[in-house]
């Protein structure tokens, strides 16, 4: 059953790789509009994972209007995190990647823009190291911007790269700009709060150290999928099959401190102080949340960190919720950001 | 003003090492050398604490007769409390350098200074102390590649240290992984993640300036991982977040933070660093008051599959570590450290 699944799934990756192969030996027509490729991206920081999550990762790469008129031409790119829960088709369909990029090229800001996979089998990786999941973080800043940089006409440098993301994917952005300011140069994060730190209850210890590892993945967002998400994320536990986690749980019913001071240590929050130096490269940080977003409050916790520490940057808070205006955003807000502070 | 006399006091320092390393004759024994150098990544902290930083470097015999010839590093971090002096007295680095070169394996030795206004930086990243980290991952490195005949490349850098040392070592060996290779940990200290409680929080925000001049160690020891790991450049004169709110009540975050930095916590973040070391050795004294902590860091090495060796001894704290750098730590990098 599970074998017949994974057959399809890379049947329906060779498709679509022969797909984008197809795409790019196209003539080299004029290109009128954005065009969106749906490629696969080989990464070893993903290999041999315990989830068995594929090192071969789709990532959607749009290039703008005339890419292919102007082979002397070099771009800036913009990487964009999307959130947990889905797979990155659901953000291409719901940014209409090719009309927000040539909207943009029409208003004078062409750029590549990347959107990888940070899927996982608990539906979302964190964008962090963890031999559970994949180096997902290192996929990020090494495997998938060298890719990019070989097979797209980029300009292949710090001042022309920005990372931003949405949700789980704001989270990935900010840590992995922490920890990258020698490859990217200005950052934009939406929805994703960071004031604060996820705890484990004794509860959410129980439910996930019971899971058995198999996955439904028609089970709707909350329940145990996200604890499981973050503990594989960040409490993983190579010794522990099905899930490979260490949620913590004691004999007694509490929580071992060190699980706790792991999820501490992955919070944006426990991360920021040790990481000043790196964020004071950016040339621009931006936050954004929605008033009627949950996060909204851990928004204005992250921004007076950030401020406290003297890490110039922005939060803008708008009319909106988790998710509802996000589309019109990327247009209004996230690729005219990059326009200003990407180099060209 | 007080800068200033401080940077001529350095220049003083400079230039006493100057006389003291002129006469290029034949060095027959290990020498050591007290150096100043500039950390553009200390610049700016909150304490004072200087961006000119002193450092010993032990230079093996045969150092001056042999122009041509280009030797590995071992980097020693010492511990809380205590200067590169206190632990010369105790260690004798040069001696042991030299043991070291009679036995075949000569190395260069260095330790930086990694004290601090509140006595220690806990070689860690902090707007209040100072960027210690990158003090001695970068700015350190690079000068004495440049000012030494160095075998300048990973595979012929170790990195060592003893209780905060043993933290730094781990830390950095997480944080650089391209520029050490092997990482050897004495009697490492703040592993397991550390709580600040109401009543701490409210004796350190209690302290004044004279309190803190005749702190004892335990007294010191909270505020200075405060300063490192919840600094807060809108509180002077401290310019710590005890995470005391006005209220009364503790802000959680705070142990967020600093359980944000033991090393327990850090490790399955840094495993890919930790895997491209060439070897990792972590030791402890069965009396040591740490002895849980470092058995804890073996047990969750051992469930990553990050190899290192482990010893335990017949010892305390610090009794026993003059001789295990001579028995143990140089050994140990002799047999790590590529030699061209």
């Amino acid at each position: 059953m599970r074998g017949s699944k994974r057959v399809t799934r890379r049947l329906a990756a060779l498709a679509a790789l022969a797909l984008a192969a197809f795409a790019h030996i196209q003539p080299a027509a004029a290109q009128e509009k954005a065009r969106v490729d749906l490629v696969k991206v080989h990464s070893p920081a993903i290999a041999g994972n315990l989830e068995g999550n594929p090192a071969d990762r789709t990532v959607y790469v749009v290039t703008p209007p005339g890419y292919d008129q102007h082979p002397e031409k070099h771009y800036p790119v913009v990487y964009f995190l999307h959130g947990y829960f889905v797979e990155p088709k659901a953000y291409a369909e719901l940014f209409d990647l090719g009309d927000a990029l040539t909207g943009a090229a029409g208003a004078g800001n062409d750029v590549i823009f990347v959107m990888p996979d940070g899927f996982s089998k608990h539906r979302g990786s964190f964008y962090s190291n963890s031999p559970t999941t994949g180096n997902y973080e290192d996929f990020v800043a090494h495997d998938l911007v060298a890719w990019v940089d070989a097979h797209y006409r980029t300009l292949a440098r710090r001042e022309s790269r920005g990372l931003a993301g949405h949700s789980m994917g704001g989270y990935g952005a900010m840590r992995v700009g922490m920890k990258h300011p020698e490859v990217f140069s200005s950052l934009y994060v939406m929805s994703a709060g960071g004031g604060s730190v996820k705890l484990i209850t004794r509860e959410m210890a129980e439910r996930a150290q019971a899971d058995d590892g198999t996955v439904d993945l028609s089970a709707p967002i909350g329940g145990a999928q996200g604890d499981l998400a973050q503990l594989a994320a960040w409490s993983p536990d190579p010794q522990r099959p099905p899930n490979f986690i260490n949620a913590g749980l004691l004999t007694d019913g509490t929580i071992d401190p060190v699980v706790q001071a792991r999820m501490a240590a992955n919070s944006l929050i426990g991360m920021l102080p040790q990481h000043i130096r790196e964020l004071q490269q950016y040339e621009a940080i931006m936050l954004d949340v929605g008033d009627k977003d949950g996060l909204v409050t851990d928004s204005r916790a992250m921004s007076s960190e950030l401020t406290r520490f003297g890490v110039v940057h922005k939060l803008e808070i708008y009319d909106g919720g988790h998710g509802d205006k996000v589309k019109d955003r990327l247009r209004s807000a996230v690729l005219p950001f990059f326009a200003v502070h990407l180099d060209r | 003003m007080f800068n200033r006399i401080k940077r001529g006091l350095a220049l003083s320092a400079l230039a006493l090492v100057a006389l003291a390393t002129s006469p290029a004759q034949a060095q027959e024994k290990a020498r050591i050398e007290w150096k100043v150098l500039h950390s553009k990544a200390m610049e700016g902290n909150l304490e004072g604490n200087s961006a000119d930083r002193g450092a010993y470097v032990v230079t093996p015999p045969g150092y001056d007769q042999h122009p041509e010839k280009r030797y590995p590093v071992v980097y020693f971090l010492h511990g809380y409390w205590a200067t590169p002096q206190m632990y010369q007295e105790m260690m004798k680095f040069d001696e042991a350098v030299d043991e070291a070169a009679r036995a075949g394996n000569e190395v260069i030795m260095v330790i930086p200074d990694g004290h601090s206004k509140l006595k220690g930086g806990f070689y860690s990243s902090s707007p209040t102390v100072g960027n210690y980290e990158a003090f001695v991952g970068e700015d350190l490195v690079k000068w004495v590649d440049a000012a030494y005949r160095t075998i300048a490349k990973r595979e012929a850098r170790g990195l060592s240290g003893h209780s905060m040392g043993g933290y730094g070592a781990m830390r950095l060996a997480m944080k650089y992984p391209q520029t050490f290779s092997s990482i050897y940990a004495m009697s490492a200290c703040c592993l397991s993640p550390m709580k600040v409680d109401e009543a701490g929080a409210k004796k350190i925000e209690a302290m004044t300036e004279e309190d803190i001049a005749k702190a004892d160690f335990g007294g010191l020891a909270q505020l200075s991982t405060l300063a490192t790991w919840s600094p807060d450049p809108t509180k002077p004169p401290k310019y710590v977040d005890t995470g005391l709110k006005a209220d009364g009540t503790m802000d959680p975050l705070v142990n967020a933070k600093l359980a944000a930095n033991s090393i327990l916590a850090m490790v399955p973040q840094y495993l890919p660093a930790l895997r491209q070391m060439k070897a990792i050795g972590l030791e402890v004294g069965d009396k040591d008051f740490l002895f849980n902590d470092n058995t804890a860091l073996n047990a969750e090495l051992t469930t990553y599959g990050v190899s290192h060796g482990w010893e335990t001894y017949d010892g305390d704290h610090g009794n026993r570590i003059p001789e295990r750098i001579r028995t143990k730590l140089l050994p140990f990098f002799a047999q790590h450290l590529a030699r061209q």
